[in-house]
C-alpha cells in the first residue's frame, strides 16, 4: 500500500509539474484528450 | 521441561492421580477428576475448596500442551475462566510455565489473544489530568498507558495448577491500561498489587504455536490493545502526503512568482444594433513567456439588453487561431418586491497554454436587433494568470487516500473504545 501511494504521488507530482509548465488546464485536457501545450484550452472561471 | 520429572499424588477427595508440573512453585492444584482445589504448597495436600459440581469444561489449549511464544517454549499448566463484576463479560486465562522464565499468561477474550507476564518494574501512576476526558494514565518504562477499564474480576472456573491459592469466586479489583499493541494490567487483592504487561498476539499464531486443531473462538469487535491492519503503513502515508502536497505548493508558488500577472491589452469598441454581425480587429500584443494562461474579460454597458462576441485569438507569425465566444446580458426593473436585476455586464474566460508570440484579436459582435441602442464594450487581456483549478484538483487527489485512511483509523479507534467507560470518544458516541 505504501509503495502504491508513493508511486501514485510521484506520478501526480510529475503530471502537475508538466501541466504547470505548459499551462495546460486539466479539466479541459481530460475532456478534449489534448495533453499537448497546443491543445484548445478554454474555460469559464 | 523434559516431561519425565512430573510429580504425582493422589487426590485426597477422590483418590485420582494428580500431576504437579511446576514442582515447588505451585501453591494450588485442581484435581482433573473431581475438580477439588488442593493445596500443593506442602505434601499434606489439604483440600482448599471442594467442587460444588463437576463441570464438563475442556480448555481450548489442553493442560500440558507446549508452544513457543516470543522465543520461549511454554507449557500450559493451568486454565481459569473469569468474569467481570456484572457476570456479562467472560474471558479465559491460561497459565504458562517455563522452568527458567517462570510463569506467564495467555488470555483470550472475544477471540482476541494476549501474552502477559509480570511487569519488570512498578509503573508510575502519573494521574495526568486531561481537561476533556479526565483520563488517568500510568507510565511504564518511559511510556504512557491510558486507562481503559476499571472493575472487578471473579474466578468462575479453574483447572490445572497455580502459583497462588486460587478458589472459585475469588474476586480482585482490576485496572487495564493500554498502549496498543501493549496492555498493562493491575490486579489488586487486599494489600497486594500485581502489575502485568501484555502484548496482543494474533489468534493464528496461538493456533499454530500451540498446535490447536479445534476451531478458534470467533473474533468479535476490536480488542483494547489490538493493532489495525493498516497501522503499519498509515504513518508513512501521512508523511508522503505531506511531502507531495509540499511539492505541489512549491510548484504553484514558483508559478505564482513566475506568472507576474499583468494586464497587457485593453481596447474598447462600439456596436450599433443591426441584422449582420459587426467585425472588429484589435491592435497587436505580445506574450513573452514560453506558455501563458490568458484571462480575457468582456465588459459592456448593456442595459436590458445583451451582446455576444465571437473572438479569434490569432498568432501574427504562424496564423494559428483559437476561437471562443463570450457574451454579457443585463436586465433590471421594478416589481412589487422592489428593484430586481439579472445577469452581469462583465464576463471572463481563461485560455491556457498559449505559446509566446505576437497576437491580435478578431471580434465579431452580435446584439439584439429589436433594441436599436448602441452598446459600448471593451475587451481586456491579462496574461500570466494562474490555473488554481489544477492546484485544487491535484491537492484533492493527493489527500483522498490519507483522508480515507484517517477515517478508517478513527472508526477503528471508536470501536476499540466502545466498551470503555474512559473513552476519549465518549461525548461523541453519546451524541451519535
Amino acid at each position: 500500500m505504501k509503495k502504491t501511494y508513493l508511486t501514485y504521488g510521484v506520478i501526480l507530482c510529475l503530471i502537475y509539474a508538466y501541466v504547470s509548465f505548459f499551462g495546460i488546464e486539466l479539466v479541459d485536457a481530460v475532456e478534449t484528450g489534448k495533453w499537448s501545450p497546443k491543445g484548445h484550452s478554454v474555460y469559464h472561471k | 521441561m523434559d516431561g519425565k520429572s512430573l510429580k504425582t499424588f493422589n487426590c485426597p477427595q477422590c483418590g485420582s492421580i494428580v500431576e504437579i508440573r511446576a514442582q515447588g512453585l505451585s501453591l494450588s492444584i485442581v484435581c482433573s477428576s473431581c475438580r477439588s482445589i488442593i493445596d500443593s504448597s506442602n505434601e499434606t495436600y489439604q483440600i482448599l475448596q471442594k467442587a460444588q459440581k463437576v463441570i464438563a469444561y475442556k480448555p481450548l489449549i489442553p493442560l500440558g500442551r507446549r508452544g513457543k511464544l516470543f522465543g520461549t517454549l511454554w507449557e500450559v499448566i493451568g486454565c481459569m475462566e473469569r468474569a467481570d463484576g456484572t457476570d456479562t463479560y467472560y474471558w479465559t486465562e491460561y497459565l504458562l510455565f517455563n522452568p527458567t522464565k517462570g510463569f506467564a499468561w495467555i488470555t483470550e477474550a472475544n477471540g482476541h489473544w494476549n501474552f502477559m507476564h509480570k511487569a519488570r518494574i512498578l509503573p508510575k501512576e502519573t494521574n495526568s489530568f486531561n481537561l476533556r476526558n479526565m483520563l488517568n494514565k500510568v507510565n511504564y518504562l518511559g511510556k504512557d498507558y491510558q486507562l481503559y477499564h476499571r472493575g472487578t474480576a471473579r474466578v468462575k472456573f479453574v483447572i490445572g495448577e497455580f502459583y497462588w491459592r486460587v478458589q472459585i469466586g475469588d474476586e480482585t479489583k482490576v485496572e487495564d491500561y493500554i498502549r496498543p499493541p501493549e496492555i498493562l494490567s493491575l490486579e489488586e487483592s487486599g494489600t497486594e498489587k500485581t502489575w502485568s504487561i501484555g502484548q496482543y498476539v494474533e489468534a493464528a499464531d496461538i493456533k499454530k504455536n500451540f498446535l490447536i486443531t479445534e476451531p478458534m473462538p470467533m473474533v468479535s469487535g476490536v480488542s483494547p490493545n489490538q493493532i489495525a491492519s493498516f497501522h503499519s503503513y498509515s504513518e508513512d502515508i501521512f508523511k508522503y502526503a505531506t511531502l507531495f502536497i509540499s511539492i505541489i505548493c512549491f510548484i504553484q508558488f514558483y508559478a505564482l512568482v513566475d506568472a507576474n500577472s499583468k494586464s497587457d491589452f485593453v481596447e474598447s469598441f462600439s456596436y450599433t444594433s443591426r441584422a449582420e454581425p459587426m467585425n472588429y480587429t484589435s491592435g497587436s500584443f505580445e506574450l513573452n513567456h514560453q506558455y501563458s494562461n490568458l484571462e480575457i474579460e468582456l465588459s459592456s454597458d448593456v442595459d436590458n439588453n445583451w451582446i455576444e462576441v465571437g473572438v479569434d485569438l490569432i498568432n501574427d507569425e504562424t496564423g494559428e487561431n483559437r476561437e471562443f465566444e463570450m457574451g454579457t446580458e443585463f436586465y433590471s426593473g421594478y416589481d412589487s418586491d422592489g428593484r430586481w436585476t439579472e445577469g452581469s455586464r462583465k464576463n471572463d474566460i481563461v485560455i491556457s497554454g498559449i505559446p509566446k508570440g505576437k497576437y491580435h484579436l478578431n471580434l465579431q459582435a452580435l446584439g439584439n436587433r429589436s433594441n436599436m441602442s448602441t452598446v459600448n464594450f471593451s475587451v481586456s487581456i491579462t496574461h500570466g494568470v494562474l490555473a488554481w483549478k489544477n492546484f485544487f484538483i491535484f491537492v484533492g487527489l493527493l489527500v483522498l487516500f490519507p483522508l480515507l485512511l484517517w477515517w478508517r483509523q478513527r472508526t477503528f479507534e471508536m470501536r476499540r473504545w466502545a466498551d470503555s467507560d474512559y473513552s476519549p470518544f465518549r461525548s461523541h458516541q453519546e451524541n451519535s
